[in-house]
């Protein structure tokens, strides 16, 4: 009886299991899935390169591009309001240089029952000088961004290019005070690139920092792995050397101590302090999914007791 | 366990379409300026704010030129000053709480229009969310006396909005690349009773242009306590049900007390404007805060060279421990690690946003001076 039970709890666990996507892995197939299909598929006027290559050839190679999963449409609400499910779509919108964004959305299925049915197009929107034009067929996205095109673009302009192409109202998203560089009025910004009048600060730092990340030390403790006791040595002994030395440290992406220096301490301890901190090992940092270089300092304390 | 969700997914206040674009203006906050007062000879008008919360009076100074040679926006001055308006059980403000509480408003008034030339005009007041929904009449009429000012309270979503627009930046950079930032972060606060967040969204209403909406949480958890993390753990769970960008986007900007309290624990010597944080480093802290929390609330801070930088850490720890007890910092760490591993950040990239407390002050304030 009790077999019997367990079964039926695995198989409605298994079952339950099967039913509810994880969303990091739906993201990854429903990402992949878009990126990888024909262009065509989503508008047979379209070539039949996969859609990401045609979307960042439309885009151009220096547009600042970001793919994710997220809501779109309404909530799916079945007869019992827990069971509510919202439909998900795959998002890339791209930052182009001159200031406009794209955003091309992709209906995959559902977030609880995961990819469900073919791809298809969902909706695009371009955002211009704080405008939103919705974009309502894949293949009319090239020549809208062509129509939009230039950063000294306004509607006079627009109706003598190319009014009947335009079709997308604009919807007016933000007020006049919107378009204001804030970075050029403070002291300490970072520089501005590619042009655009409304860059802002960038907190996020690069994929791949260059110089190793700082950590404390007390984090560096915590990711210690293997950890090693400085030998004193005799000739600090018959110095009656003691107190702490600090080795700052440079710790590899495998983990292992590829730099020390002692930056304190008493001189005669200080080559021991410097040879045990090279033997400790670390669990890898990772930054941005990928292990990376880090530095901290390591202190040892070389105690009269410990002598 | 006395914990309610409020759902406020796909809501948007009116006025507040006409602010997603509002700026990150942290940037300005490394001012040397801050908190002193300059003589003015910069072009533009200066703006006042002040927030009030039940712990904290907050107020601000932004200067806004709008001429067409050079526009923009910079913050001169800010400052925090404490408050206890906590309610009493019958609903109301101790009579000299509210006092207080008005004198402080004052205090900070006359800071603006005599040291920044603010006039009385271009000063905003603002009450938080939890001071109460039904705007108490005694705290109002004490600080309209005092001040000839009148309070404006916000409610739980607004502040929301306001504090991702005022925090999270519309572009952010990867390398050398410009991406769309707000589009792709989520906010989230977490303080010692609550834990707040949301993102923007680009939604496609069927029947209607697309548009910026806000999907915001609001998760009251109480005093702090380990129970009130496992029930935090169950609401963030119903949350991210239906709310899935909380999971999805890739940039969390984190704010808040217990946040705070994390960054300067684990790195008193970074004073950066936004420090990064690891899922790994929210978990170990955890750990040891629970094991050894007086070896956390007692870093080494010798290690800092730099004797300025040393004495600005040794502060910061000092407000550190005044605000939290080890107990409070153990349950405090406990709701975000519960946050951290119920909204899957191991793969995310997540700051503290050192000023995200003024987010909402500072976009509540040049909401106003667009006017």
């Amino acid at each position: 009886m009790t077999n019997l039970k367990l079964f039926a709890l695995a198989n409605v666990l298994l079952i339950w299991m099967t039913n509810t996507p994880q969303i990091g892995s739906f993201e990854k197939q429903a990402l992949s899935s878009v990126q990888g299909m024909p262009a065509s598929n989503f508008d047979s006027e379209l070539p039949g390169r996969p859609f990401a290559i045609w979307f960042n050839q439309l885009i151009g190679p220096e547009a600042g591009v970001v793919w994710q999963l997220t809501e779109c449409g309404e909530r799916i609400v079945a007869s019992d309001a827990a069971e509510q499910d919202l439909p998900a779509c795959a998002e890339v919108n791209a930052n182009l240089i001159d200031g406009r964004k794209v955003f091309v959305v992709i209906s995959v299925g559902t977030f609880k029952k995961g990819l469900n049915g073919k791809p298809a197009f969902f909706c695009a929107v371009i955002e211009r000088n704080e405008q939103l034009y919705q974009v309502r067929r894949l293949s009319d996205l090239p020549e809208m961004l062509r129509a939009l095109d230039g950063p000294t673009y306004n509607q006079t302009e627009n109706r003598t290019v190319n009014p009947p192409e335009i079709k997308a109202d604009p919807v007016r998203i933000i007020s006049t005070f919107q378009a204001v560089d804030l970075l050029s009025l403070f002291s300490n910004a970072p520089p501005v690139t590619g042009g655009s009048s409304l860059v802002e600060t960038t907190p996020p730092p690069p994929t791949s920092p260059q110089a190793p990340e700082r950590v404390s030390e007390s984090v560096a403790q915590g990711r210690a792995v293997t950890r090693v006791k400085p030998v004193y040595p005799p000739s600090a002994k018959k110095m009656n050397a003691a107190g702490t030395v600090e080795v700052q440290i440079t710790i590899s992406e495998e983990g292992l101590v590829f730099e020390a220096t002692a930056i304190s301490g008493h001189f005669a301890l200080r080559s021991a302090a410097v040879e045990a901190a090279r033997k400790w090992v670390f669990k890898p940092a990772i930054f941005n999914g990928a292990p990376v270089k880090v530095k901290s300092v390591l202190t040892f304390v070389f105690a009269p007791s410990a002598k | 366990m006395n914990l309610k969700i409020k759902l406020s997914a796909f809501s948007v206040r009116g006025f507040l379409k006409s602010i997603v674009s509002l700026s990150l203006l942290f940037h300005c906050l490394n001012s040397p300026a801050m908190g002193q007062a300059e003589p003015s000879t910069e072009p533009g008008e200066i703006y006042g704010g002040i927030e009030l919360t039940s712990e904290e009076a907050r107020a601000i100074a932004l200067r806004i030129n709008r001429s067409e040679e050079e526009q923009g926006l910079k913050l001169v001055y800010s400052e925090t000053s404490r408050l206890a308006l906590r309610r009493a059980s019958n609903g109301q403000f101790a009579p000299q709480a509210a006092q207080e509480a008005a004198q402080t408003v004052l205090k900070l008034m006359t800071r603006l229009t005599r040291q920044h030339q603010a006039p009385p005009e271009r000063i905003f007041l603002i009450g938080g969310s939890g001071l109460g929904a039904d705007h108490p009449e005694d705290l109002v009429d004490a600080i309209s006396k005092t001040t000839g000012k009148t309070l404006a309270f916000l409610d739980v979503e607004t502040e929301i909005q306001l504090s991702i627009v005022g925090t999270i930046s519309r572009l952010g950079k990867v390398g050398a690349t410009q991406i769309d930032n707000r589009n792709s972060s989520a906010l989230i606060e977490i303080n010692s009773d609550h834990t707040l967040g949301g993102y923007q969204l680009l939604t496609y209403p069927p029947s209607a242009p697309p548009r910026y909406d806000f999907v915001t949480m609001s998760i009251p958890h109480g005093t702090p306590s380990l129970a009130n993390a496992a029930a935090l753990r169950q609401a963030l769970r119903r949350e991210r049900e239906s709310k899935p960008g909380l999971v999805n986007r890739k940039r969390i900007y984190l704010t808040g007390s217990v946040a705070w309290a994390v960054a300067t624990l684990l790195y008193p010597e970074d004073r950066q404007t936004f420090v990064p944080l690891t899922h790994e480093e929210i978990m170990w802290f955890a750990e040891k805060v629970a094991r050894a929390p007086q070896q956390l609330l007692n870093p080494n801070l010798s290690s800092i060279r730099d004797r300025e930088l040393r004495q600005k850490a040794e502060l910061e720890l000092q407000a550190v421990k005044s605000a939290f007890t080890p107990q409070q910092l153990v349950a405090g760490a406990e709701a975000l690690k519960a946050v951290a591993s119920e909204l899957e950040w191991q793969e995310k990239q997540i700051w503290f946003a050192r000023y995200g407390y003024l987010g909402r002050l500072l976009s509540y304030v040049r909401l106003q001076a667009e006017k």
